[in-house]
């Protein structure tokens, strides 16, 4: 197995790439800020942290699916991933290789919006509350780097990653249950958005949230995001092509 | 004498049949090579040519849609496991992680190849690169001269037994491809089999034997010096009274018999033979056969 090879390789991409590594650790917490002050525009008593503790999800959701799919295309467009290929990596290899290389920077970006979020709202929880969002948190960077890995397979360039954009970081904003309740729309609506992970990481991070941790919904939620990760990466890894 | 040269000599790449088509281009056409064990093969041929294409089928890097490869006895693709351990492959663009250093980039090779020490081997190769000064240098930063050279050192740096090198010198400069091509040398006496690719007439001479590609079809294989046999030489003679020209074919025979009506009488008091080269003959080559 070469995926610790991989993934020690891509943590030396992310280190070198100050800029990038900067970029995606800091843009983070600028959007949760202003999150506070579009929040402090809402009449008192509004349950912000129905919304805010579910956005966290969504910023791991959308940067982790775009930084991975950009960086794999980038390994496409570069060659070095014919490169590894013909020297012997295994296509499963490179998956979990990126899977776990950027499990740290996910999670480190989670890691610091949550700090971030529950400080600037003043939200305070039990233990078992917090080790839940993390839980989540560290399954939903999962299931994104898998989904960027799965997207890169149709995307022979960088810019052709974008068209992508709204169809899986806009639209499921919508769908999955962190602007508005999804039981509210369109039936067809509804089930459309069960397509898109990001529903089960919104659903466990309000299920977190919930009086005493509502612990059957959390663990339900976390079991659709467990099939999707498996899924992806038996479909990343079947769709991922070896040879021209 | 062909004989007795395929007797000894293991077959390092037998290429059969081989074709392969993208969706309406036929990159290559029934193709057939046999390349021995030790050799260094240079390929040879206008842009386009499936010079690319066919170092990609023999690495296993495509799926071929006609024909049968083996490469040190193996399937490229059904046995490639196996191969890829003991083949190292250059590909034409440099194919390297531009936010790694250069002793990343090849350590990373290293390690994927089960090197126990990837960073002293890294070090070791780029040092007999003329990297040694650039172990610490990011990618990015460097000229496309050392870029090739550090994609080199992560093809060379486990000691691969058959090289495939699709255009390693383009942009080195003169000196640097000539300590180069002494090492493909040493490594060829070595008994590693060599193969590739090259615009470069100068570098084809250099090979054991040369391939001439042509829009997928290999149209010459040969030692450089029996295709330059297969090309002309003017023979410009000059007496007190007059000059001409005769145009015969460079093979040594011909050439004799051309003179020998001469017997080189003393009326003759110059004699210039303009030969052609190599490059003259692979153009008429390609020429010939689009006729």
């Amino acid at each position: 197995m070469k995926v610790f090879i991989i993934a020690k390789r891509v943590i030396q991409q992310l280190i070198h790439d100050k800029r990038f590594l900067g970029f995606s650790m800091v843009v983070p917490l600028i959007i949760a800020y202003f999150l506070k002050l579009f929040f402090d525009t809402m009449p008192p008593g509004f349950p912000v942290e129905n919304y805010v503790v579910p956005f966290i999800a969504y910023i791991v959701y959308f940067l982790t699916f775009l930084l991975t799919a950009l960086l794999v295309v980038q390994e496409r467009v570069n060659d070095t991933l014919n490169r590894m290929l013909v020297n012997g990596v295994k296509r499963l290899d490179i998956i979990l290789g990126y899977v776990v290389g950027y499990l740290g920077l996910a999670f480190l970006q989670a890691g610091l919006v949550l700090v971030e979020v529950l400080w600037i709202f003043d939200l305070s929880y039990e233990t078992n509350a917090i080790l839940a969002m993390v839980g989540t948190l560290f399954l939903q960077a999962v299931v994104s780097v898998l989904l960027g890995i799965f997207i890169s397979i149709f995307a022979r360039k960088e810019a052709q990653v974008i068209p992508f954009i709204p169809l899986l970081v806009v639209l499921p904003a919508f769908l999955s249950g962190f602007l508005t309740d999804t039981a509210l729309l369109p039936r067809w609506a509804e089930i459309l958005g069960w397509i898109f992970p990001l529903k089960y990481g919104i659903s466990a991070m309000q299920a977190a949230i919930a009086p005493g941790v509502d612990t059957t919904e959390l663990w339900t939620q976390l079991g659709y995001l467990g099939i999707f990760l498996v899924g992806l990466t038996i479909l990343s890894a079947i769709t991922f092509k070896e040879r021209d | 004498m062909i004989i007795i040269y395929n007797s000894y000599m293991n077959t390092a790449i037998s290429v059969k049949n081989l074709g392969k088509k993208y969706k309406h281009v036929q990159a290559l056409d029934n193709v057939n090579v046999e390349i021995f064990t030790g050799e260094i093969t240079g390929l040879v041929g206008p842009n386009g040519a499936g010079k690319s294409t066919l170092i990609k089928a023999i690495v296993g890097a495509l799926n071929p849609t006609s024909g049968k490869i083996k490469v040190l006895g193996l399937d490229p693709i059904k046995k490639r496991w196996d191969l890829r351990k003991k083949i190292g492959y250059m590909p034409q663009d440099p194919a390297l992680y531009e936010d790694l250093t250069t002793r990343e980039n090849v350590a990373f090779f290293a390690r994927i190849h089960g090197i126990s020490d990837p960073k002293q081997r890294a070090e070791k190769i780029l040092n007999e690169l003329d990297l040694g000064q650039r172990l610490k240098s990011v990618n990015h930063t460097l000229s496309g001269g050392m870029k090739k050279r550090v994609s080199l050192a992560c093809s060379l740096v486990h000691d691969p037994e058959l090289l495939l090198l699709d255009e390693p010198t383009a942009a080195l400069d003169p000196l640097l491809k000539r300590n180069l091509w002494s090492r493909f040398k040493q490594m060829s006496e070595q008994g590693k089999t060599l193969f590739i690719s090259t615009h470069l007439m100068d570098e084809a001479m250099l090979c054991d034997k040369v391939i001439l590609l042509r829009e997928g079809n290999v149209i010459a294989h040969d030692t450089p010096r029996n295709l330059i046999a297969r090309g002309n030489s003017n023979l410009h003679f000059k007496t007190d009274k007059k000059e001409w020209k005769e145009k015969v074919s460079a093979e040594g025979t011909t050439m004799a018999k051309a003179l020998q009506q001469y017997g080189l009488s003393k009326e003759i008091t110059k004699l210039d033979i303009d030969a052609e080269s190599l490059e003259d003959v692979m153009i008429s080559l390609l020429n010939d056969k689009k006729e």
